[in-house]
């Protein structure tokens, strides 16, 4: 058993272990004050990964250098794997992109779409097409694009390109335009292609909606100001990461040691290394040793023998209710965070948002 | 499957504790393969990743082993291990039953003699 264990720690996967769908180096673009700086992109193949940021934070850049739309950008991506450029002709075929607005020409109905695909890409499936846009109980198929809702637009864009024989899908904020039963059904559609793809089919997402699409994340890359500032596998992170709960006062104290923390008057959630937790917790018990003295002095000498016995007793009085809850070891609370929580703590730490 | 998503248990914890309980009573035997990763996400509309900790802890504590490129298989289980694992299990529920019957103010005796007659019943039954 013990030795069985041991393989195991060593298959443990990584995004420096496991293959890569995509990969850049020294990628840099300027447009006016912005600067989109990412020494190193891996996108785990395989999987779902997720860009989160703010708006601002460079990732609908990001994914129009990568699909090749935008071209004024310094730095190398191989696709796939492999020693290959977009200039392949072979790597459009197989990357499959959307993005809220006007991919297609504004005065095509989706009939259009649908005869004129095939031509565009050699493994459209026009029956998959038709399958795709009834699944998603597509309207409107017959107006032409400009006059679509935007729900209807995204519907028509993802069954056009998820009709396509694709391995690597960029799709910029596709959740957005749409109600929550469709995001349910995105999110179907998305872990169907990851399926069928069995390990060899991507997908590069960005979402504000980091809840709803939560349930087919698999790897996350956080950016803020053109940076990447934080990334791993979701389950990694929510391990890496804790949620704290605990009283404003003594939360406040302890601001420097979390990423990043907010809250009422009462109390304060704080997301926070794990690595960091005895420490915060022994600090917490530090603070709220000098606020039972701050809180109550008359009975100043009584607290401070009280404050290492595990039940300190108390008389009656409300504050002397409220010192104790802080004063009791559990005065912050610990919760494995949801990947939203997560997002939020770490977006926080670089927002100008206050 | 059953996963319940607001239990506040980690599904990846649930995913492999039916696993477990499969293999530990049998209902998965040795060689059996796991369903593969990719096709249990998306059966079960969860993420790879969650489905993947899910199998990697069951391969830490022994019961599959991973082949690359073809998934994960049953392991074989040593019987000791089996038969520990439902000892700790019925020491569990009498345990249980112990607490039970002394709140109810139960007598040793009396609890004993219940136990003996549900063990004839069982029997009876069979």
């Amino acid at each position: 058993m013990a030795m069985k264990k041991e393989t195991i720690t060593s298959e443990r996967m990584t995004a420096e272990t496991m293959s890569s769908a995509l990969t850049a180096e020294n990628l840099r673009m300027k447009y006016k004050s912005f600067l989109l700086d990412i020494p190193e992109l891996r996108i785990p193949k395989g999987f779902v990964t997720a860009l989160i940021g703010e708006n601002g934070a460079g990732k609908t850049t990001l994914l129009r250098i990568l699909a090749g739309v935008v071209l004024n950008y310094h730095g190398k991506i191989s696709y796939f794997d492999e020693r290959i450029s977009m200039d392949d002709t072979n790597v459009r075929s197989r990357i499959g992109y959307t993005a809220p607005g006007s991919y297609f020409l504004p005065n095509w109905t989706g009939e259009n779409v649908r005869d004129i695909s095939p031509t565009l890409y050699p493994g459209f499936d026009v029956s998959r097409f038709d399958e795709f846009i009834r699944e998603m109980a597509m309207e409107g198929y017959h107006n032409k694009v400009v006059d679509m809702s935007d729900g209807n637009r995204m519907k028509l864009e993802l069954a056009s390109v998820l009709a396509r024989n694709t391995d690597l899908l960029l799709l910029d904020e596709p959740a957005s335009p749409l109600d929550p039963l469709m995001r349910e059904k995105l999110c179907d559609l998305l872990r169907a292609y990851i399926a069928d793809g069995c390990g060899e089919k991507t997908v590069l997402l960005s979402s504000h909606n980091v809840a709803d699409m939560e349930s087919t994340t698999d790897y996350c890359i956080f950016m803020a100001q053109g940076r990447i500032v934080e990334q791993g596998f979701v389950e990694d992170l929510k391990e890496k990461y804790v949620l704290l709960t605990g009283p404003a006062v003594c939360m406040e104290k302890l601001r420097d040691m979390f990423v990043s923390c907010t809250g009422g008057t009462n109390e304060y959630t704080a997301l926070a290394e794990r690595a960091k937790l005895t420490e915060i917790r022994s600090a917490a018990a530090t603070t709220a040793a000098m606020m039972v003295s701050y809180l109550s002095p008359e009975s100043e000498a009584a607290s401070q023998n009280q404050v290492p016995s595990p039940e300190p007793p108390f008389e009656g009085t409300e504050s002397a209710g409220s010192v104790k809850n802080i004063q009791a070891d559990d005065a912050i609370v610990a919760e494995r965070p949801t990947l939203q929580q997560i997002s939020v703590g770490i977006l926080r730490k670089y927002s100008k948002i206050s | 499957m059953i996963l319940l998503k607001n239990s506040g248990e980690p599904i990846y914890q649930q995913i492999a504790d039916q696993f477990r309980q499969d293999i530990l009573t049998g209902r998965l035997k040795e060689g059996d393969y796991l369903p593969s990763i990719r096709g249990l996400a998306s059966d079960l509309k969860i993420s790879v990743i969650t489905t993947m900790k899910a199998y990697e802890m069951l391969a830490s504590e022994g019961l599959v082993t991973a082949v690359q490129g073809k998934g994960y298989y049953v392991n074989a289980q040593d019987q000791d291990m089996l038969k520990e694992q439902h000892l700790r299990k019925m020491e569990a529920a009498l345990n249980e039953a112990i607490d039970a019957a002394e709140i109810a103010g139960l007598s040793e005796n009396e609890l004993k003699e219940i136990l003996d007659s549900l063990i004839r019943l069982k029997r009876e039954k069979i």
